[in-house]
Order: C-alpha cells, then sequence, then structure tokens
C-alpha cells in the first residue's frame, strides 16, 4: 500500500505544485500540506516537495495567510494553520511560516458576542469567582463560532512553532502562550461527557452530544497531554470507537495520534489497509496523504510529535 | 431588479367601507412594524431570475410500504407522472447523508437512492451522479460505507462527489434574505442539467422540517463554510434556505418518508414509519405537502412561508394532488417543545 499510495500522490500533484482533494481538482491547501507531510520523508517524493513549497510560497497571502483553495481568495485560519506546519518540515521557508503564524494568532478570538452581552462579559470579569466560558480559538470561517477542529489544527501549529525556535523569547513566539492555554482549555470545555470531542459543543438544547474519533484524535494531538486525565479519559473512548469504525481518514488519525500517546496502533493501520483494498480511499488525496503518514507514525515518525 | 416583499405580502385593503378605526391602527401598527423590522434588517428581496412560482404545482405521494419492495417501479411512476424530460440529461441526486447511527433513520435511505439511480438510468439519463456535502461529518468513507450506500453505488457503477470537498464557485444569490449578495457552490451542481433532491422526510430542531429545500445546505462547500456549515446558521437557516433555492434549483424531489424521523430531529429523533415517498417539481409545494402528511402547518415554518411569496406554492389550493391525497396518509409527528405551534 505505501509505494501505491506514493506513486498515487506523486501522479496527482497539480501542475502548479498543488494537490487537490481528488484528482483533477483545483489546488487546495489541506491536501497539499498532508501530501507534503506525508512525502517529506521520502525519498521519491523530493522534486514533488520542491514544486508543493513553490505552490505554498506563491500563493501565500500579504498578511501570511492562505485561502483553503486556488478557487478562494478569502484568507483561512483553519487553512493556514495546516500550510504553516507542513512548511515546519522545510529548511528555507521560516518567514512564511512566522508570517503564517502571526495570521493565525490574529485570527485567534472569542465567539462574537452582541455588545450588551460584551458588557455584561466585562462586568463580570471584575468577580474573581466568575468563571469564563466564552473561551477564545478558532473559526472556520471570520464572525462565526469556535470549531474543534479550527482550534486544534490552530494549536498544533503554534505549539510547533513555538518549539521550533531556540529562543522563543526573543523571537515573540512566548506571546502564543496565553493564546496556546486558552484554545487549550476551550478544547476541554467542548469534551463530551464520555470523553472524547463532538465537532463543538458537547450539548445542544440540552441533549449530550456523541463524540467522534476523528474529531477526538485531531482534538488529542493538539493537546497532547499524556498526563492529563481528560486526555486520558479521552484516548479511552477512542480505543473503543476506534473497533467499530469505518473510515479510513478517521482510523489513520487515531493511528497517529495512538503513536504520540504510546498506545500500540499496528491493528487499526491493518483496519485502514483492509479499507484501502476496498475502496482505494475512494481516491482521496488526503485520506491517502494521512494514511502514508500513519505508516510513518509507526516508526515513530509524525509531524505532529511535539518535544515533551 | 428587485421586487420587496412588502408588494408580495402587504396588501392593504383601500376599500372605504372596510376601513374601520380598528382596521386603521391594526395597519398602521403593520406599517410601522414593518418600517421597524425595515430599520433592523435589510428587506428581504429577490431578483426577477429567482421568481418560479408558477399558478398551479403537483405533488405525487406514493405509497411504498418498506425498503424490501420494488422501489424503482415506484419512483419510475413518481418522475412518469411529472413526464420529466430527463433523456440524455446528467442528473445529480442529493440525498441527505448526515450521520450513521444503528437503529436510526437519519439519512436517506440506500435502497431509494439505489432505485432512483436505477430508475434515471431506465428513464435516459446520460449520466447520474450522487452527490452530498454532509453537514458536520469530514469522514465521508465512513459514512458512505456505514450506512449501506456504499454497495448501491458499487453495483451500478455510479460516481460519488463529495460536495464538500469538490471545486468551488461564487454565484450572484437570486434573493436576499441573508443580505450577502454571493456564496459558493459545489462545482457538480453547476455542471448538472437535473439536480434532484432526496430528502428523508424528518423533523429538525432548528428549522422545523427538514425536506428537499432544507437539503440543499449539502451542495455548500464545507471547504468554504466549515464542518458544520456554520457561516449559514449565523446568517440564519430560514434566509439560508431561501437564499440557496433560490439560486440553485432543483428541478426534482423525491422524499424518502417510508420510514421519516420524528421529534428532536435531525439526528436524534425518533423513526416513524409513514410508507410514502412524494414527488414534485416544486420544492415549495412539495415541502408543504410533507408538512401536512406528517401534521404540521407549513405556514409556520418561516422558510417555507417566505419561498412561498416567490418560488413555489404552499396553498392547498394550488397544489394539485396526485397518487395518495394527504388526509389518506397522514401521520402526525411529535416534535420538540419550539415547535408546538406547527401541529395542526
Amino acid at each position: 500500500m505505501r509505494t501505491q499510495i506514493i506513486n498515487f500522490l506523486l501522479e496527482q500533484q497539480n501542475s502548479d505544485g498543488s494537490w487537490g482533494f481528488s484528482p483533477a481538482k483545483a489546488g487546495a491547501i489541506e491536501p497539499t500540506a498532508y501530501a507534503l507531510m506525508s512525502l517529506a520523508s521520502e525519498e521519491p517524493g523530493r522534486k514533488a516537495i520542491d514544486r508543493g513549497v513553490g505552490f505554498l510560497r506563491k500563493t501565500q497571502t500579504a498578511r501570511g495567510a492562505w485561502a483553503v483553495n486556488t478557487q478562494d481568495s478569502e484568507e483561512a485560519a483553519w487553512a493556514t494553520s495546516l500550510a504553516g506546519l507542513a512548511l515546519l518540515g522545510f529548511e528555507g521557508t521560516e518567514s512564511m511560516r512566522t508570517a503564517a503564524a502571526q495570521f493565525v494568532v490574529d485570527s485567534f478570538g472569542r465567539h462574537p458576542r452582541p455588545w450588551i452581552l460584551r458588557l455584561a462579559d466585562w462586568m463580570r470579569s471584575f468577580d474573581a469567582s466568575y468563571v469564563e466560558e466564552n473561551r477564545g480559538g478558532w473559526k472556520w470561517n471570520p464572525d462565526t463560532a469556535n470549531w474543534v477542529e479550527p482550534t486544534s489544527y490552530a494549536l498544533m501549529f503554534l505549539k510547533k512553532i513555538q518549539q521550533s525556535v531556540a529562543n522563543p523569547q526573543a523571537s515573540g513566539e512566548n506571546a502564543f502562550k496565553p493564546i496556546i492555554a486558552e484554545a487549550e482549555l476551550l478544547l476541554y470545555q467542548r469534551m463530551c461527557k464520555e470523553g472524547g470531542w463532538n465537532y463543538g459543543n458537547a450539548q445542544v438544547l440540552g441533549e449530550e452530544l456523541r463524540p467522534y474519533p476523528l474529531t477526538t484524535a485531531v482534538a488529542l494531538l493538539a493537546l497532547q497531554n499524556a498526563s492529563n486525565p481528560e486526555c486520558q479519559k479521552s484516548l479511552v473512548y477512542l480505543q473503543r470507537a476506534v473497533r467499530e469504525e469505518r473510515s479510513a481518514l478517521a482510523l489513520c488519525m487515531a493511528v497517529q495520534c495512538f503513536g504520540l500517546y504510546g498506545i500500540p496502533a499496528e491493528p487499526w493501520m491493518q483496519a485502514a489497509t483492509v479499507l484501502y483494498g476496498e475502496t482505494q480511499y475512494f481516491q482521496n488525496i488526503k485520506t491517502s496523504a494521512l494514511a502514508l503518514l500513519a505508516l510513518q507514525s509507526l516508526n515513530g515518525k509524525s509531524p505532529f510529535r511535539l518535544a515533551s | 431588479m428587485n421586487y420587496p416583499f412588502s408588494t408580495q405580502h402587504f396588501e392593504l385593503s383601500t376599500r372605504s367601507e372596510e376601513f374601520s378605526r380598528r382596521r386603521f391602527l391594526k395597519a398602521a401598527s403593520t406599517l410601522g412594524a414593518v418600517s421597524l423590522a425595515g430599520c433592523a434588517k435589510r428587506q428581504p428581496s429577490w431578483k426577477q431570475g429567482g421568481y418560479r412560482k408558477s399558478d398551479q404545482s403537483r405533488v405525487a405521494i406514493l405509497k411504498a410500504a418498506s425498503y424490501d419492495r420494488d422501489l424503482t417501479g415506484v419512483i419510475l411512476d413518481g418522475i412518469r407522472s411529472f413526464r420529466l424530460d430527463v433523456v440524455g440529461k446528467r442528473v445529480l441526486l442529493k440525498p441527505n447523508l448526515v450521520e450513521y447511527e444503528r437503529d436510526t433513520v437519519i439519512n436517506t435511505n440506500p435502497a431509494v437512492i439505489g432505485a432512483a439511480i436505477e430508475a434515471f438510468l431506465k428513464l435516459g439519463a446520460k449520466e447520474v451522479k450522487v452527490g452530498e456535502g454532509p453537514g458536520h461529518r469530514r469522514d465521508t468513507d465512513g459514512l458512505l460505507l456505514a450506512s449501506g450506500l456504499y454497495p448501491f453505488l458499487k453495483d451500478t457503477k455510479t460516481q460519488f462527489v463529495d460536495l464538500n470537498l469538490d471545486d468551488i464557485r461564487r454565484m450572484p444569490l437570486q434573493s436576499n434574505f441573508m443580505g450577502i449578495g454571493s456564496l459558493y457552490f459545489a462545482e457538480t451542481v453547476l455542471q448538472s442539467d437535473l439536480l434532484v433532491s432526496m430528502p428523508k422526510l424528518k423533523t429538525h430542531h432548528w428549522a422545523g422540517m427538514t425536506l428537499s429545500m432544507k437539503n440543499l445546505f449539502g451542495i455548500v462547500p464545507g471547504v468554504k463554510y466549515g464542518w458544520p456549515k456554520n457561516f449559514l446558521h449565523w446568517h440564519g437557516i430560514h434566509e439560508s434556505i431561501v437564499d440557496i433555492n433560490s439560486t440553485i434549483r432543483s428541478h426534482f424531489s423525491i422524499v424518502d418518508g417510508i420510514v421519516g424521523m420524528e421529534g428532536n430531529g435531525p439526528i436524534q429523533g425518533t423513526p416513524k414509519p409513514v410508507g410514502v415517498l412524494v414527488f414534485g417539481d416544486d420544492p415549495v409545494a412539495v415541502d408543504a405537502t410533507c408538512a401536512r402528511v406528517v401534521g404540521l402547518k407549513p405556514e409556520g415554518i418561516d422558510y417555507l412561508k417566505s419561498a412561498s411569496g416567490f418560488l413555489g406554492n404552499l396553498n392547498p389550493a394550488r397544489i394539485r394532488q396526485l397518487g395518495e391525497g394527504v388526509s389518506l396518509v397522514v401521520q402526525p409527528f411529535e416534535v420538540i417543545e419550539s415547535f408546538r405551534h406547527l401541529k395542526i
């Protein structure tokens, strides 16, 4: 499967160096970022990587961001986080990453609220016992609510970039710390009752929502805190949930996650391999790249790994 | 050219004999409310290109007791009763594929989708694709397998397009309820000749009911608007439904009402057998009829009321019923507290 996926990724690279979500589709940042991450440690991928990084260089906006794909022009923080995360693996991209990190930091925000509620928030802030519920995070689109997935991508990127600089204090990356801390609180606040994460809140109209393996794996990759009881509870949920999982995308993300938390992941990689035989992952480039990353993670390699 | 709502919905009587003091006060307060609403929010309107209301619509209710029956035959009958021009057309079936949980009826049943693929091919369609952009699930691959849709696609060699990850194109909206001017749509939808909305007959905890019109949320790409498409919610669910439907026409509807969902839909509700498939080429009339079938007043559902001004017919006098009459198949649905007022 490994060779087939590498060949598929190399064949499906667009002429501008990007990858679309599936063959012959317009270049999009998400599949491009995962393709770059997955090919980074594969010898045959060298040329493709140069072209892929070149595509990101050409499409980065003046404010350091990317739009979700080449058919859109509006900057998107979640796509920027993924592009930045991918670029961390390549030399000569420091200025691109720094600009991207700044854009992601600038996009951090709380749930938009009318002025009257903001006034109430401000007044309550003087009460030391008040626990803030409207925590900051990241959105799919500006001026909407914060969600687990975009918040997780931004957290992964900011934590990694903070660790990648020799002296965060001097370079300004230390300024990310309070943002990272608040976004982590948002994720913990959103955790479902049984552990794991839905896409947003844990409840709607008083009903508990169910967690999903994919979002749970993404959130756990962002938090990467094995000693935290909430993460442990969510890992227990994830190990239970993947037994019935039929999505290769979710399985491959779970394999990544288990690898980083020291949990054996081979059975789930095997399940993802069986699905490949059945569906070839529906020719989905992001899923294929994540499968390659999952295979690499079995050998301890992962672009998501934070230094302990 | 815009046609403001007020010209359609706020016609004041000018006959002097009817113009009592009470009427004057009512008219004045209505005008006041309209003016205030106009100050608070942009006046909703639609472009001439978005106007599709005909004098008379038709809706067919055909009985289908279970998913094991010959559904292809029922669907062929349903399509034929509208003399739908299918020959040589690129057909895109848009089912409702949201989520999979065992023993629930969240999605359009795969047997109905499989039967529709066969029916459109038999009627001479050039190609049939199935496309959906699930509202919050990113792992569409898992949904296809777990929901049981994949074997039907494989057997009929039908292409599935994840509309969330498709190429995208920005389109000017043909109405202005959201007040945003344009929206991106999945390219496969724009390239199709015949868009068939295939919803599940379900209640919806924000919108009242989710049917042919609400089903088109799935043609708005997640890659642009996220998972879920929170952008649409922030601009108003009812407003979004109308703007999407005024801009992208679903040419035909096939509603899976064999087993519907009542209560806290669209995900956590309870299965409710109704035993029907509902067909039509006016999505407003189809959705209004479905609401009546489950014992709800369509006039109370905001998006249907707004759409009835220009997109289709809500008034039963303007809907010719084919197949079974509504009264013969009524199965009242339970609804959550906030929609109790909709009950007939």
